[in-house]
């Protein structure tokens, strides 16, 4: 069972998904998510940090689509997404064994010198290429930078992953990894 | 004249050493290509259209599609979509080559007018323009197939692209046939830009529609995307000529990157092979400087998010393509001798 902020968040996640508003999500967005995540870093499909990104978002799509997919028909509407992202991720246990990886080879995607924290450039790159706009980008950084050091750690930026898409709590900076929540 | 002969490797081992020595040099294509786990299925269905498309009519056709191994290309660089757009991939593959082999290969490689025969039958029947009185070769019959199911996927400009490419590679292949008969070499810079044509590159075209993306004619027009388009055609031309210079030895065929450039450079074959092999390295070079030059190009026009990933899976098959070929070389038996 979903809370009303679990709820709104999730929204959100499936219309990132959704670019062309078929009002279902099917294996190609997810595809097209990680190709623009590696055009926007230049990053080449068959480089080991390109492979890691693909891998890791099929695995996603496999993760989702083994919950759910009453209609049988390859797509998840907008309660099956939910459900899906429910059973596996919120209440269930494939968040570290599936989403985190996902989510971890964004954050080393967006970490594109190695040494461990994103800055501000190269997280508004990753914004953009989820749909955020950049108003909303700087807010979430704001946000995310807890220190003020104008950088966010690979390890915080996942974290605020988990908030994100699977937290419950309605302070978590989390939250604002999109922007206002 | 053969290969083993002149002091070069057999085919396989420079299929092999392309892949090693390339992957290892370059981070860009260090990993493995995601290969499609229904790729045998793939290769299968393709083999049987190609018999209902007249292409494949016995054992020796038969045996030419299974050295071409189409399949194991479309396995790759559409190793994340739907089965049906992998497998018109395939056929558009298959057709592709065995294409190529009725323009390049016997008597009809030598004869340019033979040549404009078969490209009128295959423009004509695209154009949806063939008589009634006039048989239909199955190479046109078989192109006319594949652009019914292409054309509903595609954007409006699509068209009129392709088929602007498709006669790009009927003047090269023109030409090519014209130098044969008179058994002219072509100079380096002529032979660079006829190659980048003749390889096929309506082939890169292709993706759009596969993908059901557009690329829109400003980014379409714009300097990376040309590049990235160019420097594709050229990888796959060139690493294409590395491996089939055997085969074009035994047949002396002088239309080969590796044996232009021997010629006017006055070098053994070996050491053009060698600086063939470094013009490749810098050309994916040039292909990977293209794809980081499209983020910037994406945002400059204010693509939508739908426009914006459509074309970014179309430049992430490309840019898989450097790999994806290198590893469908090592796969298929195309240029090896016939055993």
């Amino acid at each position: 069972m979903t809370t009303e902020l679990q709820d709104r968040k999730l929204e959100r996640g499936f219309a990132q998904l959704d670019v062309d508003g078929s009002g279902h999500i099917e294996r190609e967005d997810i595809v097209g998510l990680g190709a623009r995540l590696l055009v926007a870093f230049g990053e080449s499909p068959t480089s080991v940090k390109g492979r890691s990104i693909i891998d890791r978002f099929e695995a996603l799509w496999t993760a989702l689509a083994a919950q759910v997919d009453v209609d049988d028909d390859g797509r998840l509407s907008p309660e099956e997404y939910r459900q899906a992202m429910t059973t596996a991720f919120i209440d269930g246990p494939d968040f570290d064994r599936v989403f985190r990886p996902a989510a971890l080879a964004i954050c080393e995607l967006c970490d594109v010198d190695g040494d461990g924290v994103v800055g501000a450039k190269e997280f508004h790159a990753a914004q953009n290429a989820f749909g955020t706009s950049p108003d909303d980008a700087a807010a979430a950084f704001g946000r995310l930078d807890t220190d003020g050091s104008g950088t966010l750690t690979v390890d915080e930026l996942v974290d605020a992953t988990r908030d994100f898409y699977t937290g419950d709590e309605p302070d978590a900076v989390g939250n604002w990894l999109f922007g206002p929540p | 004249m053969t290969a083993l002969a002149l002091g070069m490797p057999e085919t396989s081992t420079v299929d092999r050493s392309l892949l090693v020595r390339l992957s290892s040099r370059l981070p860009a294509i260090a990993a493995p290509c995601r290969v499609r786990p229904d790729v045998d299925r793939l290769g299968r269905d393709t083999m049987d259209w190609a018999v209902d498309a007249g292409l494949v009519y016995d054992e020796r056709t038969a045996t030419r599609l299974r050295r071409i191994r189409p399949e194991q290309l479309a396995a790759r660089a559409f190793a994340d979509f739907k089965y049906d757009d992998a497998l018109l991939a395939a056929q558009w593959f298959a057709w592709t080559m065995l294409f190529d082999d009725e323009l390049d290969e016997g008597a009809r490689g030598r004869v340019p007018e033979a040549v404009d025969a078969v490209y009128a039958d295959v423009i004509a029947a695209l154009h949806g323009s063939a008589t009634a009185d006039r048989e239909v070769s199955p190479i046109a019959s078989a192109a006319s197939g594949l652009w019914v199911r292409t054309i509903p996927r595609a954007g409006p400009a699509w068209p009129r692209r392709f088929i602007a490419e498709l006669l790009k590679h009927y003047s090269a292949c023109r030409g090519a046939a014209a130098d044969r008969r008179i058994g002219r070499m072509p100079g380096v810079v002529e032979y660079r830009e006829a190659r980048s044509a003749d390889i096929g590159i309506f082939l890169v075209n292709l993706i759009e529609p596969l993908v059901r993306a557009e690329v829109p004619q400003a980014l379409f027009d714009s300097e990376p995307w040309q590049v990235l388009r160019a420097s594709t055609a050229d990888v796959v031309a060139w690493c294409n000529d590395i491996a089939s210079l055997p085969k074009e030895l035994a047949s002396e065929d002088v239309h080969n990157y590796v044996r232009v450039i021997a010629h006017a450079e006055g070098i053994a074959l070996p050491e053009a092979a060698e600086w063939l092999f470094e013009r490749i390295v810098e050309r994916i070079g040039d292909m990977f400087g293209a794809g980081r030059a499209l983020d910037g190009e994406l945002r400059r026009l204010g693509l939508d998010q739908r426009t914006a990933r459509g074309v970014s899976k179309v430049a992430c098959i490309l840019l898989g393509t450097a790999r994806g070929q290198l590893e469908w070389l090592l796969a298929a038996s195309r240029y090896r001798p016939v055993p």
